[in-house]
């Protein structure tokens, strides 16, 4: 074994991670070596010398900080949790309340639009007889002009203006009226 | 009951708080000293902890299993340390020598003893706190928390190899650094 590589491996040799082929290589360089004999042992009274730095205690204080601070944590987590259901609940409660007022609402629309939609039926009557009278007043008269027309196809002999007309025996006659 | 992390984890998602106070009683002190040891600053692993725990709590709902727990965990705790760090390099703080950190009660009543010892703690704490992030965490976690090169792989995100050259790395600074102190105190001479 090389003095290099041993010297690169003194550390892992002291701290047991050695594979056991490579600890008993290097055990027995050491053994013939002085000079990675001399690093190996100032390192294991290095080592050695943290073993003086022993434990300290923590503060009774600390336990306690600990719990409160995970006490508080759960009541902001209940919190967290409980605000959304809350507000779910809030809404439900509104959506309830309006709702139901508007429900009625609607129910006496309904009614008043019905009775108005009575009132407007009786005024309806009256004003749709007329537009119809209005609408059918242009067949009247052209049914007055159609029955004029009939009867003057009945008329044998029609005189022309300024003719004096012949009754039904050749005769003249007037005619009631004149059409032109 | 099942009482692994894993087990509390699934507990945790069910909503059952004891779980994760027994999880957090589990591991506050290693995550604590995680951050303590990297931040060299107290206060701000104290933050850590705290922050880290919540994220735990938080994240159970989502929590797969794909590695050990503590590997997860130690991953939390290692990106908000690097934030930090990204931080105080953003409003160029220096990190403040914490000197009121309670030390667990001395195993010896020597006074020359503790005296050493502190001074030791001491050079120790300055030679870590001078590595390389990158270098720092991947020494704390394989030195305090007997992690494998590729557990620390997956807390970092990188290859073993990287995670063997930089633990590699770090131990030559920290040979450079403490070997001197070591001679000294030793009274070695090279």
């Amino acid at each position: 074994m090389h003095c290099e590589w041993v010297k690169q491996n003194l550390s892992a040799y002291i701290d047991g991670e050695l594979g056991s082929g490579l600890a008993d290589g290097l055990k027995e360089h050491l053994s013939s070596c002085n000079s990675c004999s001399a690093e190996y042992h100032a390192m294991v009274r290095a080592w050695e010398m943290l073993d003086a730095w022993e434990d300290v205690l923590p503060p009774e204080r600390l336990r306690q900080n600990i719990l409160s601070d995970v006490r508080r944590f759960r009541r902001q987590k209940w919190t967290m949790m409980m605000i959304p259901a809350a507000a779910a609940l809030i809404i439900v409660i509104a959506a309830f309340l309006l709702f139901g007022t508007g429900v009625r609402e609607e129910q006496g629309l309904l009614a008043v639009r019905s009775e108005t939609a009575l009132v407007l039926s009786d005024r309806d009557l009256a004003e749709r007889e007329k537009e119809e009278i209005i609408a059918n007043l242009q067949l009247l008269q052209e049914r007055d002009f159609y029955e004029s027309i009939e009867t003057l196809r009945k008329i044998d002999y029609l005189p022309l203006v300024g003719e004096e007309p012949r009754g039904e025996d050749g005769q003249s006659s007037s005619l009631e009226y004149a059409v032109t | 009951m099942d009482d692994t992390d894993i087990g509390l984890m699934e507990r945790i998602r069910n909503g059952d708080t004891d779980a994760f106070e027994t999880l957090v009683a589990r591991h506050q002190r290693s995550v604590f000293n995680l951050a303590c040891r990297f931040l060299h600053d107290e206060g701000e692993a104290e933050d850590i902890a705290q922050e880290a725990f919540v994220r735990v709590y938080k994240a159970a709902p989502s929590y797969s299993p794909e590695a050990k727990f503590t590997t997860w965990l130690y991953t939390i705790v290692r990106n908000l340390c690097f934030n930090v760090i990204r931080k105080r390099q953003g409003a160029d703080l220096v990190p403040i020598e914490d000197e009121t950190i309670p030390e667990l009660p001395s195993r010896t009543d020597d006074p020359l003893e503790v005296l050493e010892k502190k001074q030791i703690n001491e050079k120790v704490r300055e030679a870590v706190a001078a590595l390389p992030e990158n270098l720092r965490m991947a020494v704390i976690l394989q030195k305090f928390y007997g992690m494998s090169y590729e557990e620390i792989a997956k807390v970092f995100g990188c290859s073993q190899n990287a995670v063997k050259l930089r633990v590699h790395r770090a131990k030559e600074l920290l040979v450079r650094k403490l070997g001197g102190f070591d001679r000294e105190n030793t009274g070695e001479t090279n």
